[in-house]
């Protein structure tokens, strides 16, 4: 499961970089301080309201009862036991 | 009340002051936000019914860990589409076209970490065109406008504005008032200077 954490790490912090990239443009480029500050409070209130619901999603999500993970290790490891020229005691 | 500052001009002048601002037509950014629309409708059918088709059609699969990945899974979906909307938003939102009494200004948001802003004194003007081309440009009065100067340089384009008939006629009216002005300037700057002889 491990994997599926770092891919969804890295998913998350590309969407906060991606956030960063708007707000900076919003700020630095926008030419009417009304308009900025109405499109700052909508955008920032609705990406962390997504990003929270997401992630909160995610890790309530048990995917080691929808992904037969352990029956692929097990198959890997007595593939690789049958490799071996000699056979374990136990 | 537009705040030239934050275009990195040059100060403006004591005499110069902004005729309009526009932006480009809403059919524009329509266009490129019916996939969004698509998307949201998508995901609301999907919000309310795969509940429903996952009891129907998959009842082994029916628990509440199914349920938390459809949702995830949504919830992601509902994330990119944000995201990709804002960056469009922001793309539309960005470009703009002002004009002064002296100058046509043109800030263009290329790309994310693109952008191209350049100016142009009414006073170099030496042609404007108008193009609408189109079913839908024409019933909704939207198209380009093309202001060439003297020389080589290439021209100034104002793309998919509102009504860029009445945009032409302001530039050719603005342009001509500019060039009277230079014209009464020159004569004061000659007379003062055949005065001080």
């Amino acid at each position: 499961m491990d994997i599926f954490k770092i891919l969804y790490t890295v998913f998350f912090f590309i969407c906060i970089a991606i956030s960063v990239t708007i707000i900076f443009h919003i700020i630095r480029y926008s030419y009417n301080k009304a308009a900025t500050v109405l499109m700052l409070i909508v955008f920032i209130v609705v990406t962390s309201t997504l990003l929270f619901a997401n992630s909160v999603l995610f890790s309530s999500m048990k995917l080691e009862k929808v992904l037969p993970i352990d029956s692929i290790n097990n198959l890997i490891d007595s593939k690789n036991q049958d490799d071996k020229p000699w056979k374990t005691p136990f | 009340m537009i705040n030239l500052g934050k275009l990195h001009f040059r100060d403006i002048g004591k005499q110069e002051r902004v005729i309009r601002v526009i932006h480009r037509h809403w059919f524009d950014i329509f266009k490129q936000f019916i996939i969004i629309f698509a998307g949201t409708a998508f995901l609301v059918w999907g919000f309310f019914s795969l509940p429903d088709l996952i009891s129907d059609f998959l009842p082994k699969l029916e628990n509440t860990n199914t349920y938390a990945i459809v949702f995830f899974i949504e919830s992601t979906f509902a994330l990119i589409l944000w995201l990709y909307a804002s960056l469009i938003w922001i793309d539309y939102h960005l470009d703009i076209w002002v004009i002064t009494t002296e100058r046509i200004i043109n800030v263009e948001q290329k790309g994310v970490f693109v952008r191209q802003v350049s100016e142009l004194k009414l006073s170099k003007i030496q042609d404007v065109t108008t193009k609408v081309g189109g079913v839908i440009p024409t019933i909704l009065n939207y198209g380009n406008v093309y202001v060439q100067t003297a020389g080589q340089e290439t021209r100034f384009v104002f793309r998919h504005i509102p009504d860029p008939y009445h945009t032409k006629s302001e530039i050719m009216k603005l342009q001509k008032q500019a060039l009277q002005r230079s014209t009464q300037r020159l004569g004061e700057m000659v007379r003062e200077g055949s005065m001080n002889m």
